[in-house]
């Protein structure tokens, strides 16, 4: 069954198209709804959520843009919706609050220690978890998934001048997290070499 | 001069893209003459590098039941239909092994069927009933008796390595077995019945052989199944 006709099932109430259209994008909403909220259970129902409200407006669906387009809009639109709602530890993004804490220390002169073959993908994700909401909302939505800051601008109701300097501060906290994570014994090898 | 940190972030940019052509330049020539900005801008790349690496996330099995679950619920879909008798032992999938199965199943239930019909008109005053001696019913019986237990160990013998093989098969096949194994099973537990309501019934006693048989076989194609598909 092709997604079109997954889709066309859908309408219909065909229980084998609802089937075949989560299993085609399961994992994606998953692994965004995962990243942008690091706890399992909540991942997983808002998850459920996408997908519902997916196949409550599928009849809407016009394919004026990409079907998965259409529905990681959906997703991300309700992942913000629950923050907002929740109030959870997010950074504010219509104000530049960041007083200096978040991020790593500002060295004129330090060791050129760079992040070579440290940056493996369940470190990265670990990373990645360990930001700060704001942070880590901004970097999964663009780094990750791939989001213009215009349309980050939009979705999250800020400035894109925030956006950007938002994701600058998420990758400089991120690089100071790898690089914590870099073994010791490495890094005074590397002190020694140089 | 210039400001490193207050740069780091126009590096930031230029990895995006994101910086006119008189900022980029700036950029690159700091970049040619600052160790630590050189090494900044190494480590985005790294990161970049490395979320392209990422990949998506399984999210829990249990998902889709609760999903569902919730769609029938809200009536956004009919519940299952239920599926046919032949599509739910025989799937399109795998036509090849229809016609075996279609014949053993279609013996079980004309026998079925047939003893539907013997019940009756045994049970029918006008129709005779065959005399039949004790001793030679409680011979027969005991014949029988014989040959379940043959069966039932033969199956015995053949549910491990029948299971082990079941679970290193493919689902989508392993799921078809599963489903036979399931009728055949309902066709064996119909069979005892129809020989417990009549113990002298001769086509009772003779499907019931015949569906542990076919039981059997089917187990037996299992084990084996590397060589049929």
């Amino acid at each position: 069954m092709t997604e079109a006709q997954a889709i066309a099932g859908c309408v219909a109430g065909n229980p084998q198209a609802f089937e075949v259209l989560y299993n085609m994008h399961k994992r994606r909403v998953y692994s965004l709804c995962l990243r942008m909220v690091r706890d399992p259970a909540e991942a997983e129902d808002l998850s459920q959520e996408a997908f519902m409200q997916l196949f409550r407006k599928i009849g809407t669906f016009r394919g004026d843009s990409a079907f998965s387009t259409w529905m990681h809009r959906l997703t991300v639109n309700i992942i913000l919706m629950r923050i907002r709602k929740k109030g959870l530890d997010q950074v504010s993004l219509d104000q530049d609050r960041d007083d200096g804490q978040d991020l790593p220390p500002k060295e004129y002169g330090s060791e050129d220690i760079d992040l070579l073959g440290v940056v493996d993908r369940i470190t990265l994700e670990k990373a990645i978890a360990a930001l700060p909401r704001g942070y880590r909302t901004v970097f999964v939505l663009h780094d990750v998934e791939g989001y213009e800051h215009n349309e980050i601008a939009r979705m999250m109701g800020c400035s894109v001048g925030n956006s950007k300097s938002q994701l600058f501060k998420a990758r400089l906290k991120l690089r100071s997290l790898l690089l914590d994570k870099k073994p010791k014994l490495e890094k005074k090898q590397l002190k020694a070499s140089r | 001069m210039i400001n490193c940190p207050d740069l780091q972030e126009d590096v930031s940019l230029w990895v995006d893209g994101q910086l006119d052509l008189t900022g980029a330049e700036t950029v690159k020539r700091h970049l040619e003459c600052c160790p630590e900005c050189a090494a900044f801008h190494r480590d985005l790349n790294a990161i970049g590098e490395g979320v392209k690496g990422l990949e998506p996330l399984d999210p829990p099995e249990h998902l889709w039941t609760n999903l569902r679950t919730q769609l029938e619920a809200e009536g956004l879909i009919r519940s299952k239909p239920k599926e046919s008798f032949w599509a739910a032992i025989f799937p399109k999938r795998l036509p090849d092994l229809k016609p075996a199965w279609s014949g053993a199943i279609l013996a079980l239930l004309l026998g079925i069927g047939s003893l539907l019909v013997y019940d009756l008109t045994t049970r029918s005053p006008v129709v005779p009933v065959p005399v039949v001696s004790t001793s030679h019913q409680e011979a027969v019986l005991e014949e029988l008796r014989k040959a379940e237990a043959n069966y039932r160990a033969a199956i015995e013998a053949l549910s491990a390595s029948s299971q082990k093989k079941l679970e290193s098969l493919d689902p989508v096949l392993a799921q078809v077995f599963h489903d036979n194994l399931a009728t055949m099973d309902y066709y064996l537990n119909e069979c005892k019945r129809a020989v417990e309501n009549s113990p002298q019934n001769p086509l009772a006693q003779r499907y019931l052989l015949a569906a542990y048989q076919k039981k059997v076989e089917l187990m037996q194609t299992i084990v084996t199944s590397d060589s049929l598909l």
